[in-house]
């Protein structure tokens, strides 16, 4: 019924007849309205749900290192100087519309807006508009496989375009799976080669996130279903980087390592049991009494520690990263991309002396400061080195902790003073690291001070702080040439020093 | 056939719709980006009248990393918490300086300064302190043992500092420089060339 055959007056029908026409004028004022809402409700910020960080992670022989993807026009874009800075010596240079790189001793040449680029000699199709940004090099994902089979001819490349898997110098990791039947049963993986997953369990489910382990199933999704009581199914996957590994159960999980670590067994949790008289303690569960749960030499995946070092080990941590930018060196440029850059580096002229290196973060993650320093003692490395950027200042300034030595050495070490045993020779590293920058004109400043976490690191330890270059505008602070003088110093100082510190008495 | 009315009304309408979604995206923008830090501009407290005084500040450089012994006249209150709080809004005032070898951002200031137990001085800076504060280590750094080193000076007995902000207590001062532990005076002895 219209609303206007509602209106009772005297003048009733040409009452009636005005409010009809008024009619579609309140429909068009409704309408409008509406659509006002709608475009409001739109643009507000809680409408718009926080968009999926799409990240890109390369594995090669060396390294594991995952990137941002940003979207462009509709298609996914990675930054090509970033892809390529771990994988050697690269630098680029933008002179108007043309991007210029060079990587070793290859040149390749990109224009900003066009679908193709010049690799070595040939032309490339890269399937989209190349795009500079900020000095940023961007190329389509999908047309990086082809550029980089230009750029490096010798080495094979799978990707997992899906997935945004990156695999180089056929670094894939390879894995089998076997159920083990019985009164509980077990599912036992097998790797190529050692693997140091990031293990959850949640109600009947056990998953297992490998972020810097190149594994591969052998499609990009398979689930296999078991008619087992203990063991329902298995289940591979990999998406935006990363690959899992979960397992199904109606009971609880529990992941056990082998010695070698390429070996996990799935198994159900053995529950404590009762002690055998009251007030009569219980044993502390070791590998030794890991047994219990019928996995011989196996020891229970409680951390994602790597396995101490019997090597000359540097850990290379860039502070902050994530949400945790950092200080601001420019409006554009956040501290924490410059320390990853500069931490890449320096694994790689580290790498290129013989001597091994672990970065504590390989993207754009953020990791609490507690987790930082675990990994770090776990993994009981010959030098930990925080790398820092600062906007104030020029050259680097180079901190060691202030703590008093010990006196004498101890076995248990506090949290917040672990560095005492070490300190005398932390400082002496960082003495010689600023004498080197120093020998090249480089400008160092090295003092002790208690710079958060060298303070807790159960192992010599050094934070380094990159400052732009003596004289130069804040933004040549990421120059590639400048950050790579600085790393091959910083390396060169570190070589001259190895036979002070832990485990490097051995030439590599 | 549309009536010539309706018609205007319908496209002042749509255009009233579009106009307004641009301006609230354009609200939206900007309430997105980070509020630059608000200017404080009121004047620096007066100074208490009387006689000036010669009082040493500990003046951090950020080209050479150490702190450089000055000294200042100023006229000072009679209460030690008070005095130490003139004291380092001179030492503030003059980083503030466009030629200052360490530049504070603008508005930073010292609301208060307590005294515990002799030894121990808590220094309560405004917000714009710590929010327009650089950046890095060293620069933290220096601030930190510039404050600790000038209320040392200046009042034999403290040996330790504690900064708040806005009487809360911060985990850094600006992403690196700790503030949850008392900043201790023989640390900033070391940066003293």
């Amino acid at each position: 019924m219209p609303w206007s055959s509602e209106i009772r007056t005297p003048a009733g029908p040409r009452f009636r007849q005005r409010h009809s026409r008024l009619a579609p004028r309140w429909s068009v004022l409704a309408l409008s309205g509406v659509t006002l809402l709608a475009l409001l409700w739109t643009l507000s910020p809680g409408a718009q749900s926080p968009p999926e960080q799409r990240q890109l992670t390369v594995y090669a022989a060396q390294t594991s290192y995952s990137l941002p993807v940003v979207i462009r026009n509709g298609k996914e874009y990675v930054g090509l100087l970033e892809v390529l800075e771990p994988l050697g010596a690269v630098s680029a240079t933008v002179d108007g519309r043309k991007w210029k790189l060079r990587f070793n001793d290859l040149d390749a040449q990109f224009f900003a807006g066009r679908t193709t680029a010049k690799i070595v000699r040939s032309e490339v199709e890269i399937g989209a508009p190349f795009l500079i940004e900020n000095g940023r090099g961007l190329v389509p994902l999908t047309a990086l496989p082809l550029m980089l089979a230009g750029i490096l001819p010798d080495r094979p490349i799978q990707f997992h375009a899906a997935a945004r898997r990156l695999f180089l110098d056929k670094a894939e990791v390879h894995f089998s799976a076997e159920l083990k039947r019985g009164a509980a049963s077990e599912i036992q993986f097998t790797f190529s080669a050692p693997v140091n997953p990031f293990i959850a369990t949640e109600p009947g489910k056990l998953r297992m996130v490998f972020r810097r382990e190149p594994v591969v199933g052998t499609g990009p999704s398979e689930t296999q279903s078991f008619s087992d009581k203990t063991i329902s199914s298995m289940a591979y996957g990999e998406s935006n980087g990363v690959a899992e590994l979960t397992v199904d159960s109606p009971a609880p999980l529990t992941a056990f390592f082998s010695a070698d670590r390429k070996t996990i067994t799935i198994a159900p949790e053995v529950l404590p049991q009762p002690a055998p008289g009251k007030g009569q303690a219980q044993p502390l569960p070791t590998p030794a009494n890991a047994k219990a749960g019928g996995k011989t030499g196996a020891t229970p995946a409680v951390t994602s520690a790597q396995p101490p070092a019997k090597e000359f080990l540097v850990v290379i941590d860039a502070a902050h990263g994530g949400a945790d930018r950092g200080g601001s060196i420019t409006d554009e440029l956040a501290e924490k991309d410059v320390a990853m850059a500069v931490a890449r580096r320096l694994h790689n002229e580290l790498q290129s002396r013989g001597i091994a290196t672990r970065l504590i973060r390989d993207g754009d993650t953020f990791i609490p400061l507690e987790q930082r320093v675990a990994i770090t003692n776990a993994a009981v490395p010959s030098l930990y080195i925080a790398v820092h950027a600062s906007g104030s200042g020029a050259g680097v300034h180079v901190f060691a902790s202030n703590l008093a030595p010990l006196a004498k050495p101890a076995v248990f070490l506090p949290w917040d003073t672990s560095q005492a045993g070490f300190v005398l020779t932390s400082q002496g590293v960082a003495s010689a690291l600023a004498a080197e920058l120093l020998r090249r004109d480089i400008p160092a400043l090295y003092l002790n001070v208690p710079v958060a976490p060298l303070n807790s690191i159960a192992a010599p330890a050094l934070a380094i702080e990159v400052t732009a270059p003596a004289g130069r505008a804040v933004e040549a602070i990421s120059s590639g040439a400048y950050q790579q003088s600085l790393c091959n110093a910083i390396a060169t100082a570190i070589a001259g020093v190895r036979s002070r510190l832990p485990h490097g008495e051995a030439l590599p | 056939m549309i009536p010539r009315r309706l018609l205007i009304a319908v496209i002042v309408l749509v255009l009233g719709v579009f106009g307004l979604g641009l301006y609230v995206g354009r609200v939206v923008r900007k309430v997105r980006q980070p509020a630059p830090a608000m200017v404080d501009t009121r004047p620096v407290a007066p100074p208490a009248s009387g006689t000036p005084v010669t009082v040493v500040l500990f003046v951090a450089d950020d080209t050479d990393g150490t702190l450089h012994r000055q000294t200042a006249s100023v006229s000072l209150p009679g209460e030690p918490a008070k005095r130490e709080r003139e004291i380092l809004r001179v030492l503030v005032a003059q980083y503030q300086e466009n030629a200052s070898p360490h530049p504070l951002g603008a508005g930073a200031d010292i609301t208060d300064v307590y005294l515990v137990n002799g030894n121990l001085a808590v220094v309560d800076a405004n917000s714009l302190f710590a929010d327009g504060h650089r950046s890095g280590i060293l620069v933290e750094e220096l601030t930190l043992a510039s404050l600790a080193e000038t209320l040392a000076a200046n009042l034999p007995g403290i040996t330790r500092m504690k900064l708040l902000v806005d009487g809360k207590e911060r985990p850094t001062l600006a992403g690196h420089a700790g503030l949850t532990e008392p900043y201790s005076v023989a640390e900033a002895n070391r940066l003293v060339k």
